[in-house]
């Protein structure tokens, strides 16, 4: 933990840590008010989203007993694997319908379309996980066919907007009726979801692995508009430099490009932080040159949160 | 790039390269005459982003000095005008700052060594203290056009060393420049050889024992400025040196920095030079003094220990010679 500790102060150079996040423990009080319900809910999520999101046995040590249990259907089946559900935690968005003494949360990932469900129990101040299982956004009512592209066409953020606004309607929507949510390991549309997550989080893992080879500079590049000379950068327009200017600095400092998409004339890199992924910044890349020279040539900001 | 770099590829990581390069058109030999909205704005912030790695390093070091300046000249409202991130990173390595404490942290950094050294894209600046064989190492960022301090951890000389053992003041087998040269020099190449994962595992030096070594410091001078007969002593030895005449107090000669070397440095270094420890040897006192504006020069001035005390020797440790591979003074 204290590697941890440091590895964050050295990539953030903030003193909170996701251990910092606190979470709601079900051993404490007894009378509750509804939002210190949802407040301890929301904790809980952020708690075990920031873990998962480091590394999957930092969830399994964040996690209670029963919420090993619950997710133990979900567990990966080896590393790579591991790594990739690591990487879906990392981009991943949370959001909770809570009804009465029960809650369904999902973790979405953008990059996968995907959700991954839980069902809740209040217990005292705490909430205790009672089932943990995956679905596609467009399965969530019921199985839907053909899987659905994630970016149709070159507008990747929209693409990205309108995916998230769908899945969190289609959430609630799915929400109020908990128990026809596939929550069983062998459901069809949760084997699915697994398989198309994965695949996909395996091809966004690929796109990164391809341009570290093809424009080595990409990343550096894409830290100089979103970071280093934002306010300097042509490229990088007033609005979205003062939605930049407003992220925390921890946040700020860990943008990274998550995926790389092939567009028209140009490459796309959907930029994310760990520690507010709802924020979304679509870089638009174009050829500076030989020797795989690139240069920002527009960014797009996308906050999720308006999208819900 | 190469379409042979491809190669290096496999599977779909290959297959999505393709892709990317198609659409960025670099396979063409034509790309880089292909200029379409390449026009002046992109063209200045495409060179500001590859500004060349030195360019970088240098300004990141200007601005670790302007830290060290501030430091220097008054740390309370220095840390108090800081930004919030960058107070976090100072309370953290130098606890807070108070009137007794900034009387330390001045201390620490008037007479520190500075390396620069790590990826262009996060460099880590090291102020390594010899009298106090300790460092503040600190990483910097770039953000919104100008350069953050974004994290600082104390770290002891023996650590950045990677060997224990007694520090030079506690030697006495050899006189205090030779150990000062050899294990200063050693722990100055390695600050200048650090990488930010090293920053993950080198151990920090608790509050306690740095609160100690910059109190011994500082206690060891108290108890010479307030000795008349030593203050005249010294005064006039630092007189002599500041006006680059050691013989005029009969310390020219063996290995003592001739008059000429004294001339080269600048009228600003001699005038600063200042006593910054004394030591107390066998026979009599040695008082190191140093300038902020070249504080890798250390100048000992060894005093008999007669009750009206005489200069008997005087030498210099340069510790930037001394961290040169296998550098002595």
């Amino acid at each position: 933990m204290k590697k941890l500790l440091r590895a964050i102060l050295l990539s953030t150079a903030v003193l909170s840590a996701p251990a910092t996040i606190g979470s709601a423990s079900a051993a404490d009080t007894v009378a509750l008010k509804p939002e210190d319900a949802e407040r301890a809910l929301g904790l809980t999520l952020g708690n075990l989203r920031l873990s998962a999101g480091t590394s999957f046995g930092a969830l399994w040590a964040a996690g209670t007993a029963d919420f090993r249990r619950a997710a133990a259907a979900l567990a990966p089946k080896d590393v790579a694997e591991a790594a990739l559900f690591t990487d879906f935690f990392a981009h991943a968005t949370e959001t909770y319908v809570i009804q009465g003494a029960r809650a369904i949360s999902a973790w979405r990932d953008p990059l996968t379309d995907a959700l991954i469900v839980g069902d809740w129990k209040r217990l005292g101040a705490g909430w205790t996980l009672s089932r943990l299982s995956m679905v596609l956004a467009q399965d969530l009512a019921a199985s839907e066919g053909a899987i659905k592209p994630l970016y149709p066409n070159a507008e990747v953020a929209k693409a990205v907007v309108v995916r998230h606004a769908e899945a969190m309607q289609a959430f609630r929507q799915a929400a109020a009726q908990p128990d026809a949510l596939p929550w069983g390991a062998g459901d069809p549309r949760v084997l699915r979801a697994r398989e198309t997550a994965l695949a996909r989080l395996s091809a966004a893992a690929a796109s990164r692995e391809a341009m570290a080879v093809l424009s080595p500079d990409a990343e550096r590049q894409i830290a100089v508009s979103l970071i280093e000379e934002t306010p300097l950068d042509p490229a990088v327009s007033e609005s979205v430099g003062k939605t930049l200017s407003s992220l925390s600095l921890e946040t700020r400092l860990s943008l990274q490009a998550i995926q790389f998409v092939p567009g028209k004339g140009e490459a796309q890199a959907i930029v994310q932080s760990y520690f507010d992924p709802s924020r979304i910044f679509v870089v638009h890349l174009s050829s500076a040159g030989l020797g795989g020279a690139v240069r920002v040539a527009n960014v797009e900001a996308v906050d999720l949160t308006k999208a819900e | 790039m190469s379409p042979l770099m491809l190669k290096t590829l496999r599977g779909r990581s290959r297959l999505i390269a393709v892709a990317i390069g198609a659409a960025l058109a670099f396979f063409s030999p034509l790309a880089a005459h292909a200029a379409d909205g390449f026009d002046a704005a992109s063209a200045e912030s495409y060179a500001r982003g590859s500004a060349s790695l030195d360019a970088r390093m240098n300004a990141a070091a200007t601005a670790a000095e302007r830290m060290r300046a501030g430091l220097v000249l008054n740390p309370v409202e220095f840390v108090k005008g800081a930004a919030p991130v960058e107070q976090i990173a100072l309370t953290r390595a130098l606890g807070g700052t108070n009137a007794q404490s900034a009387t330390y942290i001045s201390w620490f950094f008037r007479t520190a060594s500075r390396t620069i050294s790590g990826d262009p894209s996060m460099p880590i600046v090291t102020f390594f203290n010899p009298l106090a064989d300790a460092a503040i190492v600190t990483t910097w960022r770039r953000i919104d056009a100008n350069w953050w301090l974004t994290a600082a951890f104390r770290i002891d000389g023996a650590s950045l060393r990677g060997a224990a053992g007694a520090t030079w003041w506690e030697e006495t087998d050899r006189a205090f420049t030779e150990a000062l040269a050899d294990q200063a020099g050693a722990a100055l190449r390695a600050a200048g050889g650090l990488v930010s994962p090293q920053l993950m595992t080198l151990p920090e030096i608790d509050f306690a024992t740095l609160e100690a070594r910059l109190i011994a410091a500082q206690k060891s001078l108290a108890a010479w400025v307030t000795d008349a007969d030593k203050m005249a002593a010294y005064d006039k030895a630092r007189a002599a040196l500041a006006a680059a005449k050691p013989d005029r107090i009969g310390l020219g000669g063996g290995s003592a920095p001739t008059s000429e070397q004294l001339q080269a440095l600048s009228g600003d270094v001699r005038q600063t030079l200042t006593a910054v420890a004394v030591y107390q040897r066998a026979d009599g006192f040695s008082v190191a003094l140093s300038s902020p504006l070249k504080p890798e020069l250390i100048l000992f001035v060894d005093f008999n220990g007669a009750a009206k005390p005489s200069p008997v020797n005087v030498s210099a440790v340069n510790l930037a010679n001394a961290a040169l591979p296998g550098g002595r003074s």
